[in-house]
């Protein structure tokens, strides 16, 4: 026969169960939040890459980056953060994405953006195609109760908008009108993933360091597009260019950069 | 908290002693019948807090006669409750100690094969906090039949609430490769495991205040003699 259960006992046990309960609860919900995490993939960078220059001279490069969620549960503050450094360790940008969640089971995308100061951080990036190191930290919850947080290096392939700068002069030949004529070809290529705009001033300065000539280009070369144009430089007798030198000086997009001076033979 | 004293109900049986309601230790138990053939009981019962009565020799047709509705008490005897306790704290030694620290170190030992792993948990810290609670709900299961039960349990649920808080502070961990390492924080979690803990505490809260004001009342169900 069963014996009556005193109040105070039932009320006891029943506790007992409850916090045994709430064990089950959480141990399960830990099991499957580890099964549901296993789902995930690594997320890969896709989409349209979209590069453009602030007036202040700021690049501005703007990517995708391809999120599948096919778990039970949501991420929630999903933040990308990033910063690129020259091989040297300088700091050259920065960038990150909005706060994003995305529910368990779906797929989207993560706007990531990051500026590099092409000016005030370092010219080199003008000039030169770099393999810049890559920190990128991932944050975001998952399940609500677990912060993860992902920290990965990569290289960056940094196109340059002034790569393999060139300006070769030309033999100098004299003219009818008395002045000599030297011809400066000027070339270089567009690495970057963004249109260049600007001008180029260029000034020949005899030996002595009097200014010879000036001269200037327009300059606007599509993304991986080249530049190849020659600029004729005219010469009074009395000021010649030959050891002397050519400074050129490139201005737009909120950069001046001024290239190393160059000899003329 | 507790004494030994004779059992006041000798069993006729070869087992356990069987104790009548209210003399089951916990409060003051009324004149219990004596039987008047006395077999070899468990010389001695955890349960009391005061010494009961000493048994009288009663002649049969003049003893009370025995709630005959009321169900009687067995408590087991102390060698099987040792044991019993021996085997909680064993099996929560395993679970609290023995497989965090193999685990533990499973994953230090990772840095041998370019993995780094690292986190502020230490295996001392998992060592004393497990060992503690191992031991205390060892004695708890032990003590169960006495009023002790009920502090004890509160005792080791208010362990178990610290050890949890204090693991939530040290519970990340750090997984890292060659270039890239994967950091998990698990405070939240942790932190809500305490609540397991705490419904023990208001249970043992519970049952204290029902071994003080109700004496005996838990053992006629937690131990009820066989019928």
């Amino acid at each position: 026969m069963a014996r009556p259960r005193p109040g105070l006992y039932r009320l006891s046990r029943a506790l007992r169960r409850v916090g045994l309960v709430v064990l089950v609860v959480l141990l399960l919900y830990v099991a499957l939040v580890i099964y549901s995490a296993s789902q995930i993939r690594p997320a890969s960078s896709g989409g349209s890459t979209s590069a453009q220059v602030d007036p202040n001279g700021t690049a501005q490069l703007t990517t995708n980056v391809n999120l599948s969620n096919p778990g039970y549960f949501a991420f929630t503050d999903l933040h990308v953060a990033l910063e690129l450094r020259l091989p040297n360790g300088t700091l050259v940008g920065t960038g990150g994405s909005p706060v994003e969640s995305f529910a368990g089971g779906t797929t989207g995308r993560i706007p990531v953006t990051f500026w590099m100061p092409l000016s005030r951080t370092s010219t080199t990036l003008l000039t030169h195609d770099l393999q810049l190191p890559m920190r990128i930290w991932l944050n975001l919850t998952y399940a609500s109760l677990f912060s993860v947080n992902v920290g990965t290096s990569q290289n960056y392939s940094w196109g340059a908008p002034l790569a393999r700068f060139n300006a070769t002069p030309g033999n100098p030949t004299s003219e009818t009108n008395g002045t000599i004529l030297v011809p400066v070809a000027v070339t270089f290529n567009n690495d970057a993933t963004f249109a260049l705009t600007g001008n180029l001033d260029l000034v020949v300065s005899s030996s002595g360091g009097v200014v010879c000539s000036r001269n200037a280009l327009d300059v606007s070369t599509p993304a991986h597009g080249s530049f190849d144009q020659t600029v004729d430089f005219y010469f009074a007798p009395s000021c010649s260019p030959s050891g002397g030198s050519i400074a050129m000086t490139y201005t737009g997009m909120g950069v001046t950069y001024a290239f190393p001076t160059q000899r003329l033979p | 908290m507790t004494a030994d004293a004779p059992d006041p109900t000798p069993s006729t049986s070869s087992g356990p002693p069987t104790i009548p309601p209210g003399a089951a230790g916990i409060g003051t138990p009324p004149p219990a019948p004596v039987p008047a053939t006395r077999s070899t009981p468990e010389p001695t019962s955890p349960l009391v807090d005061e010494a009961p009565p000493a048994p009288v020799p009663v002649a049969p047709a003049r003893s009370p006669p025995a709630p005959a509705l009321s169900p009687s008490v067995q408590i087991p005897g102390n060698a099987r409750r040792a044991v019993v306790a021996v085997v909680v704290c064993l099996v929560l030694l395993i679970v609290l100690v023995f497989l965090p620290v193999v685990l533990l170190n499973r994953l230090a030992g990772l840095s041998g094969q370019g993995v780094s792993f690292s986190t502020s948990l230490t295996t001392s810290t998992v060592i004393v906090y497990g060992v503690v609670v191992s031991v205390l709900y060892g004695l708890r299961s032990a003590l169960r039949p006495t009023r002790a039960y009920g502090p004890l349990t509160v005792l080791v649920s208010l362990v178990g609430i610290v050890y949890l808080l204090y693991l939530a502070r040290l519970a990340t961990f750090t997984i890292g490769g060659s270039d890239t390492t994967i950091g998990l924080d698990a405070a939240p979690f942790v932190t809500l495991l305490a609540l397991v803990p705490l419904f023990g505490v208001l249970s043992g809260i519970v049952v204290t205040v029902e071994d003080f004001a109700r004496p005996g009342e838990r053992l006629r169900v937690d131990y009820p003699a066989p019928a």
